[in-house]
């Protein structure tokens, strides 16, 4: 038999007085009244706590950090959940604010990368690192500053802002004067080129590209939540356009959200963007074009000039002098001597007293600007006539001998035809050969010849045939040679010799058939 | 004016690059559609009480090269479901990939075109098999891009879809 505790075996014989205080009620007040009561006053303390937990909360956290410890793991666990679930919403609140965060972080960067940058470069040493030296330190900035100053040259062309969803253009700027594409097809063939770069590679939508060169033109895209910017870059771009692009979107967000997420369509109510797009319209000149050092130009030019002056008067002066000398030496003028300094020339002159004086000479040349002065020697004119040498007799014999030679080797003795017979009237000539050649005799002691010899040349006419011509030729010369023998010529002084007809003469027959003499001699 | 984007999507070869062309005279060059798998060409269409401006995506039809980019869907405000008469196939692939499209867009308006129904002789799809469609409350329109039948007319009525499905949303 199973036994009851102890508790309850007293309960059931004795009612004790809170039982009867139970009783009495629930008989006046319902069977419900506990749970009424119990609700009553938990409502209470819920309001309770809902005034004080302000103050309570404060009040804890001034004294300790218990509160902070324990409500941050709830806190962590909050936002956790928070952001798996909504994750757009995350980055879309804090967009607008991270950007200039970002912003600082890259610009302490890059003024690393700029100082690295100085380091490498000033280890150039062309003459144009040079030169960007010294204007970088004229302009007071860093040489590698200057460097990427003088490198980047660009021009933003065009801004685009376009809707990220339906890829329409919200709006867009220009500048004047540039041939563009339909800036609507340009937005939308942008997003689709932007889908299929995040399709192809599997990345998120909302990654972008953030740039796409194609030849001079980079096109720099930077992309908020909802919008985004695309600007067409002529050149090369600094950071300062992405930098401005980024401002530019983060303003747009700020400002029209509620348009943005919400637009159908209708650009018109985006109009007001419009001026700060234009403040995208960035660009730098080249720096070139500007720095134009017309001072050391002008300085050359003027080198030049100078220079082209000095030759041309230094050409001049010597073209005078040059005239001047010619003209006095033409005259029969000695130079004795000539000095010249600058454009000033001095002379000392020689001449006759019969010639016309310098001066006179001078006057009739064209010397402006060249000074001459000289200094003029005068020989006198002598009124008796200078004597001439009598020649001396060996001069003589000797211009006696060659005139007999000449005159022998000039006779002509003529012959009959197809004989050996002198014609009758060159008897005359042969006389005189004969008398000349003997007198030569005489002539060569005295002219100093110490050996001469006589040569009688025979000819015939171009009848008849070789031989016989040959023959007949030395037979006409047989009959001179005869002649000068049996008239005293010395044998031994005479040598024979029959040359035929002479091919091809041009003279008449009449002057072929000939014999004539050469003297050959020693001096 | 209000801007819209459109798509076209169907299957290969069912004329959705002549339609645009028939309606639309500048674009940008087809090379592009190759290349991305999408042509884009803008056209305004003026309604009764305001005008449209139509930036229109011509997708590149899915085949046994390429599948259906939905990305290039997003954001569109209506689209054109076209398919070829001639060839049945394009029927069943037409409701196929717009099954796909509903999933990426919620509901926006679209319209059935049966094109080349110049080529009367070998159409191979009858009225009959379209109507599940028409009972769907699918607005359905017969084209052809050759002679130019119901093509203006088409991107008209899509236009006033367009409207009224904006007005209707905005009540
Ligand atoms: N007969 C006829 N041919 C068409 C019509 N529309 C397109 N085509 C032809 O169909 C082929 C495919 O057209 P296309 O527009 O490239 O088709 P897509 O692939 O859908 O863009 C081409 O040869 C067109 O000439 C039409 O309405 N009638
Ligand atoms: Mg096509």
């Amino acid at each position: 038999m199973p036994v009851a505790p102890v508790s309850q075996i007293k309960a059931s014989v004795k009612v004790e007085p809170e039982e009867q205080v139970e009783r009495l009620r629930t008989l006046l007040l319902g069977p419900e009244a506990d749970q009424v009561i119990q609700r009553l006053v938990e409502k209470d303390q819920t309001t309770l706590v809902t005034e004080v937990i302000s103050e309570a909360l404060e009040q804890r956290a001034s004294k300790d950090d218990s509160l902070a410890q324990s409500l941050s793991s709830v806190v962590d666990a909050a936002i956790d959940t928070s952001i798996k679930e909504h994750p757009d919403r995350i980055t879309n609140v804090i967009f607008p604010v991270m950007g200039p965060a970002i912003r600082k972080a890259v610009a302490a960067a890059l003024q690393d990368m700029v100082q690295n940058l100085n380091q490498v470069l000033s280890e150039g040493l062309s003459f144009r690192s040079w030169r960007w030296r010294f204007q970088a330190w004229r302009a007071g900035k860093s040489y590698a500053e200057y460097v990427l100053i003088k490198s980047l040259q660009y021009r933003v062309e065009q801004v685009l802002l376009i809707h990220r969803e339906t890829g329409l253009l919200l709006q867009d700027v220009c500048v004047p004067q540039i041939a563009r594409e339909d800036p609507e097809l340009v937005s939308a063939m942008l997003t689709a080129i932007n889908d299929f770069a995040c399709d192809a590679f599997h990345k998120d939508q909302q990654q972008c590209i953030d740039h796409i060169r194609f030849g001079e033109y980079t096109l720099i895209i930077v992309a908020g939540p909802f919008a985004m910017l695309a600007g067409a870059v002529r050149g090369t771009p600094a950071a300062e356009v992405t930098t401005k692009l980024s401002e530019i979107i983060e303003k747009i967000h700020l400002d029209h959200a509620s348009l943005l997420v919400g637009f159908d369509g209708d650009k018109t109510q985006l109009e007001p963007v419009q001026g700060l797009l234009k403040t995208g319209l960035l660009q730098k000149e080249a720096q070139r074009g500007r720095s134009v050092p017309w001072l050391a130009y002008g300085f050359i030019a003027l080198a030049v000039v100078g220079m082209g002056l000095w030759i041309t008067r230094t050409y001049q002066v010597y073209d005078q002098q040059r005239q001047v000398m010619q003209a006095l030496e033409q005259q029969g003028m000695v130079i004795l001597d000539q000095k010249r300094v600058g454009r000033s020339l001095q002379l000392v002159t020689l001449r006759s007293e019969a010639d016309p004086s310098p001066q006179a000479i001078l006057g009739q040349l064209d010397l402006t600007g060249f000074q001459v002065r000289v200094e003029d020697r005068v020989i006198p004119v002598v009124e008796k006539p200078i004597p001439v040498a009598e020649p001396s007799p060996r001069q003589q014999a000797i211009a006696q001998w060659q005139q007999t030679v000449a005159e022998l080797q000039g006779m002509r003795l003529h012959f009959q035809s197809a004989s050996s017979k002198l014609v009758a009237e060159d008897s005359a000539v042969l006389a005189s050969m004969v008398v000349k050649a003997n007198s030569l005799a005489d002539l060569a002691e005295p002219a100093g010849v110490t050996d001469y010899q006589l040569i009688l040349t025979g000819f015939a006419d171009g009848t008849g045939n070789e031989a016989t011509n040959r023959q007949l030729s030395r037979e006409r010369a047989q009959v001179v040679f005869e002649q000068l023998q049996a008239n005293g010529v010395v044998a031994e002084k005479v040598l024979l010799w029959g040359l035929g007809a002479l091919p091809a003469s041009e003279l008449d027959g009449d002057e072929q058939r000939i014999v004539s003499m050469q003297v050959l001699y020693d001096q | 004016m209000i801007s819209k984007k459109i798509c076209l999507i169907g299957s290969f070869a069912v004329g959705k690059t002549s339609l645009v062309r028939r309606f639309v005279t500048d674009g940008f060059d087809e090379k592009y559609q190759t290349t991305i798998g999408v042509k884009i060409d803008k056209k305004e269409v003026a309604l009764a009480d305001q005008t449209l401006q139509f930036v229109i995506w011509d997708l590149e039809g899915p085949d046994e090269f390429a599948e259906l980019r939905t990305t290039y869907l997003r954001g569109a405000s209506g689209y054109f479901l076209v398919i070829d008469a001639t060839r049945p196939k394009t029927l069943e692939i037409a409701l196929s990939l717009n099954q796909k499209v509903r999933e990426t867009l919620n509901s926006v308006p679209f319209l059935l075109l049966i094109n080349k129904t110049d080529l009367e002789a070998e159409r191979r799809i009858s009225r009959e098999e379209l109507q599940p469609c028409i009972e769907a409350g699918w607005s359905v329109m017969e084209t052809s891009a050759k002679t130019g039948r119901n093509v203006e007319h088409a991107f008209e009525v899509l236009a006033q879809m367009l409207v009224d499905h904006a007005e209707a949303r905005s009540l």
